[in-house]
C-alpha cells in the first residue's frame, strides 16, 4: 500500500484501511490513556523489560484521562510554551520537553499474542495494584495496557496508522505551531526549527515580506512526513509569495521544490557530471510522487 | 552611464536577507524577482574603483544605509562575476541576457539583471544555478556589527 501525499484522509480511511472509528474523537470504541496513569504502578513491575519501557517513555505525571474534546492543552517545546487544541487524543509519550500523541494498539492484540518475557503474573500484579484495586485494567481494558507495556513489535499496520494520523493532523492543523510540533514529533526537528525561525522572523525582517502560507506549510509537512520519502534535510525559505521552498545543494548538484497551496510542487534541479559537458537540468510542476521521482537522483548526490 | 552593459569580467553584488541565507550561502529565492520588479537589482562593484571587492561591498553597504534599506548582520552580500551570471541566463532563456547600469540618485552603482523574470520554472532553474555559483569567499556580511 502506498500513501500518496495528495491522498485525502477520508478516502484512505474508508476504502483502504477500514479503521474509520479510531480517529474519531467521539468514538465510544476508543481506549485512550495517559502514561501518567500507570506511574503509581511502576514500582510493582517485576519485569525489567517493562521498567525499561517506562523509563524510556519518561512518564508524564500531570496528565488526566479523557480530556473533553477540543480542550486546550499546554505543551512546552524547546524554550517556549504554546497552547493549541488537540482534536485527536492518544497516549502522551513524553519526549524531552514535548508530548507525542500515538494511537493505541488494536484491541485484537491480547497479551497472549505478544512475544515478551513480561510474565502474566507481573501483569496481574500490575492490575491488582497491591491494594486489590484494578481500576486501571477495568477502566481501560487488559489488552490496551498490555500493548503499552509489552513493547509490542511495530508492524507495518502501525506505521500506516501513524502515517495516516500524521497526515490527518497536518491537514487539519489551523496554526503553524501545530505543524511545527508534528514535525518535531515525527523526527524532523531540523526542518521544524528552521520553519519556526522563518515564521517568527519573517515580519521582523521586513514588514513587507509575506508571512508563511499555512496551506503551503501543510503541503511541505505532508511531503516530509511521508514514510516513503527519505531526503536530506533541506534549506527552507519563504518565497516572495509566502509559499515555502526547500532547497538542496551539493558540490555538483542543486535542487529546489516550491510547495504550492494546491498540492503541486514547482521544481528545478541541476547536476554536473564529470566527463559530461554542461549540466543535466530539469524543471517543471507536478504532484509529490512525480516530483520526487524526478528530483531524487539529483538530490542524493555527494 | 544609464543603459550601459556591464563588462563581463566585472562583478556585481546582490543583498540577501537573513531569511534567504542558508548555511551562510544564498538561497535560490534570493535571485527571484518580486512582483512588480522588471529586473533583478544588483550593484556594480568595479564602479567604486576600490582596491578589492570587499572595499566595494563596504561602499554598497553604505549606499543601502543611506537609502534606508534594512540590512542585517546575518544578511549577506553575494558577489558574482558578470560573465558567469550571463552564461547561466543565456543557456536557459530566450531573452537577451545582460546586466545594465541603472544608476539611481542615492545608488549610482545600481544595475539590473535582464533576461529572466523569476516567475516560471525555467526561471527557478536559472535562480538555482546562480545561487549555486556562490562560494563562501564570495559572501560578505550584511551589516558590520
Amino acid at each position: 500500500m502506498i500513501l500518496k501525499v495528495s491522498d485525502s484522509f477520508p478516502a484512505l480511511r474508508g476504502k483502504m484501511l477500514g479503521v474509520s472509528p479510531w480517529i474519531n474523537e467521539h468514538s465510544e470504541d476508543l481506549d485512550w490513556i495517559t502514561i501518567s496513569e500507570m506511574m503509581p504502578y511502576a514500582n510493582e513491575l517485576r519485569s525489567k523489560e517493562a521498567s525499561q519501557v517506562l523509563a524510556k517513555l519518561r512518564i508524564q505525571t500531570e496528565k488526566t484521562l479523557f480530556d473533553p474534546s477540543g480542550v486546550t492543552r499546554t505543551s512546552k517545546v524547546g524554550n517556549f510554551t504554546r497552547s493549541f487544541p488537540y482534536s485527536i487524543k492518544g497516549i502522551q509519550f513524553v519526549h524531552p520537553g514535548a508530548m507525542y500523541n500515538v494511537s493505541v494498539a488494536p484491541k485484537e492484540k491480547s497479551i497472549g499474542d505478544s512475544h515478551s518475557s513480561f510474565s502474566t503474573q507481573s501483569y496481574s500484579d500490575l492490575k491488582s495494584n497491591g491494594n486489590g484495586k484494578s481500576h486501571l485494567a477495568d477502566r481501560y481494558g487488559d489488552r490496551l495496557l498490555s500493548n503499552i507495556l509489552l513493547q509490542r513489535p511495530v508492524t507495518q499496520s502501525d506505521i500506516i496508522d501513524n502515517q495516516i494520523g500524521l497526515s490527518f493532523k497536518i491537514s487539519n492543523a489551523t496554526h503553524h505551531e501545530e505543524i511545527f510540533d508534528i514535525l518535531i514529533f515525527s523526527g524532523h526537528q531540523s526542518i521544524a526549527k528552521r520553519l519556526e525561525y522563518l515564521h517568527e522572523s519573517a515580519q521582523d525582517d521586513d514588514p513587507d515580506d509575506p508571512d508563511m502560507d499555512l496551506l503551503s506549510l501543510r503541503k511541505l509537512a505532508l511531503f516530509f512526513t511521508d514514510v516513503e520519502i527519505s531526503l536530506p534535510d533541506p534549506g527552507i525559505v519563504i518565497s516572495h509569495d509566502g509559499f515555502l521552498q526547500a532547497e538542496w545543494y551539493s558540490s555538483n548538484a542543486a535542487a529546489l521544490m516550491h510547495f504550492l497551496p494546491d498540492g503541486n510542487i514547482e521544481f528545478a534541479a541541476t547536476l554536473t557530471t564529470d566527463g559530461h559537458e554542461g549540466s543535466q537540468d530539469i524543471h517543471g510542476t507536478g504532484g509529490a510522487q512525480f516530483v520526487l521521482k524526478a528530483v531524487l537522483p539529483l538530490i542524493n548526490q555527494p | 552611464m544609464l543603459g550601459d552593459e556591464i563588462d563581463e569580467e566585472h562583478h556585481v553584488s546582490r543583498y540577501c536577507s537573513p531569511l534567504l541565507v542558508v548555511n551562510g550561502l544564498p538561497a535560490a529565492e534570493a535571485f527571484f524577482l518580486k512582483r512588480g520588479e522588471k529586473c533583478l537589482s544588483v550593484n556594480w562593484l568595479e564602479y567604486f574603483n576600490t582596491q578589492d571587492l570587499a572595499q566595494a561591498i563596504d561602499r554598497v553597504r553604505q549606499v543601502f544605509i543611506d537609502k534606508g534599506y534594512r540590512i542585517k548582520v546575518k544578511g549577506r552580500f553575494a558577489s558574482f562575476q558578470v560573465r558567469m551570471v550571463i552564461e547561466i541566463i543565456s543557456s536557459h532563456s530566450r531573452m537577451s541576457a545582460k546586466i545594465i547600469h541603472k544608476p539611481e540618485e542615492l545608488d549610482p552603482s545600481h544595475c539590473g539583471v535582464i533576461g529572466y523574470t523569476g516567475h516560471s520554472t525555467t526561471d527557478k532553474l536559472i535562480a538555482l544555478k546562480i545561487a549555486k555559483l556562490a562560494r563562501a569567499g564570495d559572501m560578505y556580511p550584511g551589516k558590520i556589527s
